[in-house]
């Protein structure tokens, strides 16, 4: 059991754990919908490993786990746009820009497993996925910066989560684009630049996950008092 | 050699791409913390400008409970006594003689009941909300010139409208310092006060026949002068003074609504 807890699904876990102590409905729909999304990844996260295992033992009978992650990445859109459809809708009305994102990634979605099927990852809905989410984080900032009032970013939940997913979602469209130079570069006997990258990235995506639902859950209690 | 140089453009790329998001949190915080500032320089701002207002309110309070002492001791009291000792007709006084008296007694307490009345429209912070600044300064003009101690002559130029409410009660504040000034110190025996309203612009010119003063000799020191061109920067309006010895003084305030404080606008109950 234990060689499944991979460097990254540690992570996931540790933050899926902090998402349960500190979000409650109270903190609303969209808050509390991180903990539902964070099981479907760790889910996702194990059965992967799981079935990559069984690959490399066995590469004639088994299929790859990309099935898996292409599954994953339809929640991922859901819960993450559903969440940004949240942030950004403090200030502006953001469903016509979400709707229309979910829209082009389901087409997108279509397109690719038409093409070549769900045994093959969808790079370009991810890629194009990942564009979306840096366009709308931006778009939050602008949104942050133009509002009159002032947030104090220390402590902003939004803040933090948007961080996270822009220094994720930079980095997974850089790996995308440069992925076949990355993964021939080593670092160590056992992993390419990439891997590490996407180390470095996850932990960046669930620390500042983790800190934004427990300032949440800091402003969930100052409300309740 | 290609491939290797290929493989550092390659990196280099991958570090800014990486690095390109850090700096764009960092650029969010520092205009946010700008933005912090900005906030803070407001409220201070506007703090300033209810405590000024506040100050002019008080000043304006204590004007009229000097004006209103002074003409009851002076002219209500004085007319009311005399009615008295008018009243005290002699038993043996005829009933022509006393009727003359009352006829007269009757008379002077009209005129002390007018005076009365002139006095509860005395100026305050109400009447200039009331009647606007036009009017309140048409009954000053007009008390001012009753007494005979200085002539003023008003002229109201263009569409008068009203500039709102803390703004006419520092515009007021203003004219009042500088008729104060113009009475205490200038000697002048004639003053002119305009009201020029344009479409985009507003003047109040105060202008005296008074000795006038050169730049380093100004009245208190021109502590007086320089709170006038405060209050009016908190207004949004501009105060120019010209004066030289001989020749009189004349202030004038401008308010452009291109460069007015927009807190300046607010109404009386809902500010602080």
């Amino acid at each position: 059991m234990l060689r499944y807890l991979t460097l990254n699904i540690s992570v996931e876990l540790i933050c899926l754990i902090i998402a349960i102590v500190c979000l409650n409905k109270k903190a609303g729909k969209a808050w509390f919908s991180m903990v539902p999304l964070l099981i479907i990844i760790c889910i996702a996260e194990i059965s992967g490993k799981y079935l990559k295992t069984i690959y490399l033992q066995d590469t004639v009978h088994n299929l790859p786990n990309s099935w898996i992650y292409n599954l994953l990445l339809i929640f991922q859109a859901l819960f993450i746009s559903l969440h940004f459809k949240y942030l950004i809708g403090n200030y502006v009305n953001s469903k016509p820009l979400i709707i229309s994102g979910l829209a082009l990634t389901a087409l997108l979605y279509f397109y690719e497993s038409l093409d070549h099927g769900l045994y093959k990852y969808h790079n370009l809905t991810n890629t194009t996925l990942s564009i979306q989410f840096i366009i709308y984080s931006l778009y939050y900032f602008y949104n942050l910066l133009k509002d009159d009032s002032y947030v104090n970013l220390r402590y902003s939940a939004g803040f933090w989560w948007v961080t996270g997913i822009l220094f994720f979602c930079f980095g997974s469209v850089i790996s995308s684009l440069f992925y076949y130079k990355l993964s021939v570069i080593l670092i160590t006997t056992k992993g390419s630049l990439t891997a590490y990258i996407y180390y470095a990235l996850n932990i960046i995506l669930y620390s500042c996950w983790s800190y934004s639902f427990i300032c949440k859950k800091w402003q969930t209690s100052i409300l309740k008092k | 050699m290609a491939n290797v140089d290929i493989k550092e453009i390659v990196l280099i790329a991958t570090v800014i791409f990486l690095l390109a998001p850090t700096f764009l949190v960092l650029y969010v915080n520092m205009y946010n913390q700008r933005k912090k500032k900005h906030i803070e320089e407001k409220a201070l701002l506007e703090s300033k400008f209810q405590q000024e207002l506040l100050k002019a309110q008080n000043e304006m309070q204590e004007q009229t409970l000097t004006h209103i002492s002074r003409e009851i001791h002076d002219n209500v009291t004085q007319v009311l006594s005399f009615v008295k000792l008018n009243l005290a007709i002699p038993a043996k006084a005829t009933r022509e003689q006393a009727e003359l008296k009352i006829g007269e007694s009757r008379n002077l307490i009209a005129q002390v009941i007018n005076d009365l009345r002139d006095l509860s429209k005395s100026l305050s912070y109400d009447h200039i909300v009331q009647l606007g600044l036009v009017k309140t300064i048409e009954i000053e003009v007009g008390r001012i010139n009753k007494s005979g101690i200085i002539a003023i002559e008003l002229a109201v130029g263009g569409d008068a409208h009203n500039l709102g409410e803390q703004r006419e009660l520092v515009l007021f504040r203003i004219f009042q310092e500088a008729l104060n000034n113009a009475l205490k110190h200038s000697g002048a025996k004639q003053l002119k006060v305009s009201l020029d309203y344009f479409e985009h612009l507003f003047n109040l010119t105060i202008h005296d026949n008074g000795v006038g003063f050169s730049a380093g000799e100004a009245p208190n020191g021109g502590s007086g002068l320089k709170n006038m061109v405060n209050r009016a920067a908190l207004i949004g309006a501009a105060a120019v003074i010209d004066s030289a010895p001989g020749k009189g003084c004349c202030i004038k305030i401008s308010i452009d609504p291109l460069t007015q404080y927009t807190h300046a606008n607010r109404n009386h109950n809902s500010a602080g």
